[in-house]
């Protein structure tokens, strides 16, 4: 086992510095020149070069690579040519954000994915299968914009039952920074104020960014229950004379969850990369926001930050995933 | 048994739930320790608010509360509401840090006189010593508003402190608008600057403004609250205690944040909207005449716009009104190609361009394309609905001609870099611009050679005499004279028909209806609002 993780962490290196080169190389060859976007409109011709000279732009490609990678050795990300904001300091701030956000999202889809899934297996054809199956369908169809911006219509306008956007109410101080998930630090801190402000303001973005998740959860694990309660062994199971609860949700579930597991590591790493829009309806102060923004004024430091710590990210869920599937089918071994 | 503790679970679990979500309470304002905060949502964060390095109307409304500069724009309190006829608004420059300046007979050095009871927020007296700090710091920075005065004030040799409360700055050459751009220069105190790295004031301030930082949330908030003891005092003795510049970057969470009092102020909405909102209980709309001009750019140094008898047919074949149809009605066709209210500006309604195919056919014979037989870029930017609408009416509209038009949807960034030369400009740009000050040497000079590679310079247009004029008027103090030189621009410019001149488009606002005391300066860009005049009256 430890030398498989040594493998995977050793692959993940290369794999982000992969990840690093590509990045760059897209970010420089796009058309747009970073310091005239960044000195505005009005800057002078002299103004432009001056920059260009401060950030380290009038350099040739290679040594500027070269120089990122150095700092990155540091942990240094650079900084924005935009803000000239360190990004480092920024990822900080707005990266727990998203993966607060994820994490919810996720931990519903998941719960609320594999008991409808299991549901509408066991039940195939009655009402709560096809209930699922119409949850799983529009899921899959319906954009997340438009779920976003029909749900802050209905519970924060009609219904007036939630918060419109951002993270915590504004005369409610965030909590202590421990994790700097606010749901999180809250519990350990015992501000129960702030624990409920941050989780009203965390269940229509959450409820929008889990809708695909919970629908492709729910497909998977239908499909891989309905095939393991056509083997033998459950019906061994079952005439051993054990109850059906435990039939189920023991023995079948846990022999249905390797397609399961695979496809919400999968779904961790498009959340990750995929909030913006929610984000941006709810005015969620994530990363993806941040990315899409320094994207659009070619400000590349922050665009390297965010796709280097969203792919680390991305590459630890699948280890995990991995890891899980000895843990499920221990016929699975890793050496 | 088991059913029953389920049910229990169940019932809990809802109950919860319920109190829960019933407890959101939605505020009029934000209200805390009897203070009273208002609430504005904006679009755009300031990411950055050195006033030194960066500027952009997000930004520059926090750093207008946050500081003061020598003179200010004052802006005028006429309210116009949604729908009614609103009047063009000179902005007015008056004294703030200096209560009087001098100008020498050359036109070559200001003095300015400061107050004496001005004060950072630390207590220190805002001196002659801080404004020159603060001049040096941006033009040796070469960064924000530095293009402004780069040319004209050498940082050796431009700023001399007379004495604690006199400083003279010795221009380069005579320039007539000097006045005008330093209202935007925000004195710091270099006491404060000094201890601090040069990150600090990213987010932190060292300003005498009406309002200081309370809390600054990157990315989520800014909480400014006032400064009870204000040297220029308050306007008003209900003003507010402060304001949260809070990020509402959609449209139409601005429209709900507006309509259920989480915010209240919006500058964010849609035309329609915003005519949605003007007829609900407890709010009003505001609209003014802005002087963000919208035109499209023609490439006069290449291809067949290089040809001016196209432009002409051009400018003769495009729908006007199609464009005030955009915005609702809520815009009015420039005649002119400086905008309504602005120094120096000349009516020329007279001979503007309207449709009229005749000309237009006319003019593609004189230019030897009676029946066209070419097609046009049309570069905009993407995602941008009105320029994506008025590209669609100018395809349809130069059709008619013979002239094909593709439009080009590109990201800004794109847009800039093919808009660097003339060699690799497009054909046409949609372009919005605003003058940020009321000096019409800020558009006249649009027209001349400085403005080639700057987004507003894509039709790299080249009239030497037109050139010389502006040159000429730059540097004159008689301000007779500059107008009549500005005429001829404005004729000349018309003239030649390097862009279609489109049209300006109000400038709208909602507040909730216990907002008072709002004033409209058109030097303003976008969405910026200057606090320091606003009450409660409830």
């Amino acid at each position: 086992m430890l030398h498989y993780l040594a493998k995977r962490v050793f692959l993940l290196i290369f794999t982000l510095l992969g990840l690093s080169v590509v990045i760059f190389v897209v970010s420089h060859i796009a058309p747009g020149d970073p310091a005239r976007l960044a000195a505005g409109p009005f800057a002078t011709a002299e103004m432009v070069e001056h920059l260009k000279e401060e950030l380290g732009l009038d350099k040739p490609l290679p040594q500027q690579y070269g120089i990122f990678l150095t700092q990155l050795l540091k942990g240094d990300l650079g900084r924005s040519i935009r803000t000239r904001r360190p990004v480092r300091e920024d990822l900080a701030r707005f990266f727990p954000a998203t993966l607060e956000l994820v994490l919810v999202s996720l931990s519903f889809a998941v719960l609320a994915g594999i008991l409808l899934g299991v549901l509408s297996a066991v039940h195939q054809n009655r009402w709560i299968d096809h209930a699922s199956r119409l949850i799983s369908i529009s899921g899959l169809g319906l954009p997340a914009f438009w779920l976003a911006l029909m749900l802050q219509l209905l519970f924060v306008l009609k219904l007036d039952l939630l918060p419109g956007g951002g993270r915590i109410d504004m005369i409610v101080h965030a909590p202590t920074s421990i994790t700097r998930l606010f749901l999180i630090d809250s519990l350990l801190t015992g501000n129960w104020v702030a624990f409920k402000s941050a989780l009203q303001h965390i269940i229509l973005p959450a409820l929008s960014l889990s809708f695909p998740a919970l629908a492709s959860i729910i497909r998977i694990s239908r499909a891989d229950v309905l095939d393991t309660l056509r083997q033998d062994f459950v019906t061994t199971a079952r005439a051993k004379g054990l109850v059906e609860k435990l039939v189920i949700w023991k023995h079948v579930l846990k022999n249905s969850l390797i397609s399961t597991v695979t496809m919400i590591g999968l779904r961790f790493g498009w959340m990750l990369g995929g909030t913006i829009l929610v984000e941006t309806v709810f005015d969620w102060p994530g990363v993806g926001l941040y990315a899409v923004t320094s994207a659009t004024h070619s400000d590349f430091q922050p665009i390297m930050g965010a796709a280097l710590l969203i792919g680390l990210s991305f590459a630890i869920a699948n280890l995990i995933v991995d890891l899980s599937y000895s843990v499920l089918d221990p016929r699975i071994g890793y050496e | 048994m088991k059913s029953s503790k389920l049910s229990l679970a169940i019932s809990v679990g809802i109950i919860t739930v319920v109190c829960l979500l019933i407890s959101v309470v939605s505020f009029a304002y934000v209200e805390q320790d009897g203070e009273k905060y208002v609430i504005f949502g904006a679009r755009q964060p300031a990411p950055n608010i050195d006033p030194s390095v960066h500027y952009d109307w997000s930004t520059r409304m926090i750093q207008e509360s946050l500081y003061d500069a020598l003179l200010s724009y004052e802006g005028d309190p006429t309210l116009y509401l949604f729908g009614e006829t609103p009047q063009p608004k000179s902005p007015l420059l008056v004294p703030c840090l200096a209560e009087s300046w001098d100008i020498s007979d050359d036109g070559m050095t200001y003095t300015f006189r400061l107050v004496k009871n001005a004060v950072f927020h630390n207590g220190d007296p805002v001196t002659a010593e801080a404004v020159k700090f603060s001049f040096v710091r941006t033009l040796e920075g070469k960064q924000g508003p530095a293009w402004m005065l780069l040319a004209i004030l050498d940082t050796e040799t431009g700023i001399e402190v007379i004495d604690d409360y006199t400083v003279a700055f010795h221009l380069n050459y005579p320039f007539a608008p000097f006045p005008h751009y330093i209202a935007w220069w925000y004195i710091m105190n270099p006491n404060q600057v000094n201890a601090h790295d040069a990150d600090w004031l990213q987010d932190h301030e060292a300003g005498s403004g009406p309002f200081k930082i309370k809390e600054w949330r990157h990315g989520e908030y800014y909480w400014l609250e006032d400064v009870e003891d204000y040297w220029r005092g308050w306007p008003h003795e209900n003003h507010i205690d402060g304001f949260i510049f809070k990020l509402v970057r959609e449209a139409a969470s601005q429209k709900i944040g507006i309509q259920k009092g989480d915010l209240d102020i919006v500058e964010g909405l849609t035309i329609e909207d915003f005519g949605l909102v003007a007829g609900l209980p407890g709010i009003y709309v505001t609209e003014d005449i802005g002087r963000t001009t919208f035109g499209i750019k023609m490439n006069t140094q290449k291809g067949y716009t290089a040809i001016k008898n196209v432009r002409k047919a051009i400018c003769y074949a495009f729908d006007y009104d199609a464009v005030i149809d955009i915005y609702d009605g809520h815009a009015v066709l420039e005649d002119s190609p400086f905008p309504q209210g602005l120094d120096g500006y000349v009516s020329l309604a007279d001979i503007t361009y309207r449709q009229d195919f005749d000309k237009a056919r006319e003019y593609m014979k004189k230019a030897g394309f009676p029946d066209g037989g070419f097609t046009l870029d049309y570069v905009q930017v993407a995602g941008h609905p009105e320029e994506t609408k008025i590209g669609l009416i100018l395809k349809d509209c130069l059709s008619k001609i013979g002239i094909g038009v593709d439009i080009v949807p590109l990201p800004w960034p794109e847009m800039c870099a093919i808009g660097a030369t003339a060699e690799t400009g497009a054909d046409m740009v949609a372009t919005y611009t605003t003058p940020i000050v009321n000096d019409p040497d800020v558009v006249a000079s649009q027209y001349g050679p400085t403005a080639y590679g700057m987004y507003y310079g894509t039709h790299f247009y080249d009239n030497p005499l037109v050139t010389l004029w502006i040159d000429q008027a730059r540097v004159l103090s008689d301000s007779d004279q500059r107008a009549e030189l500005y005429e001829k621009i404005q004729r000349q410019v018309l003239e030649d028909a390097p862009e279609v001149f489109g049209m300006l488009y109000s400038r709208v606002w909602a507040f909730r209806d216990f907002v008072k005391g709002f004033t409209f300066s058109p030097v303003r860009f976008t969405g910026e609002i200057d606090m320091y005049w606003l009450y409660i009256e409830e």
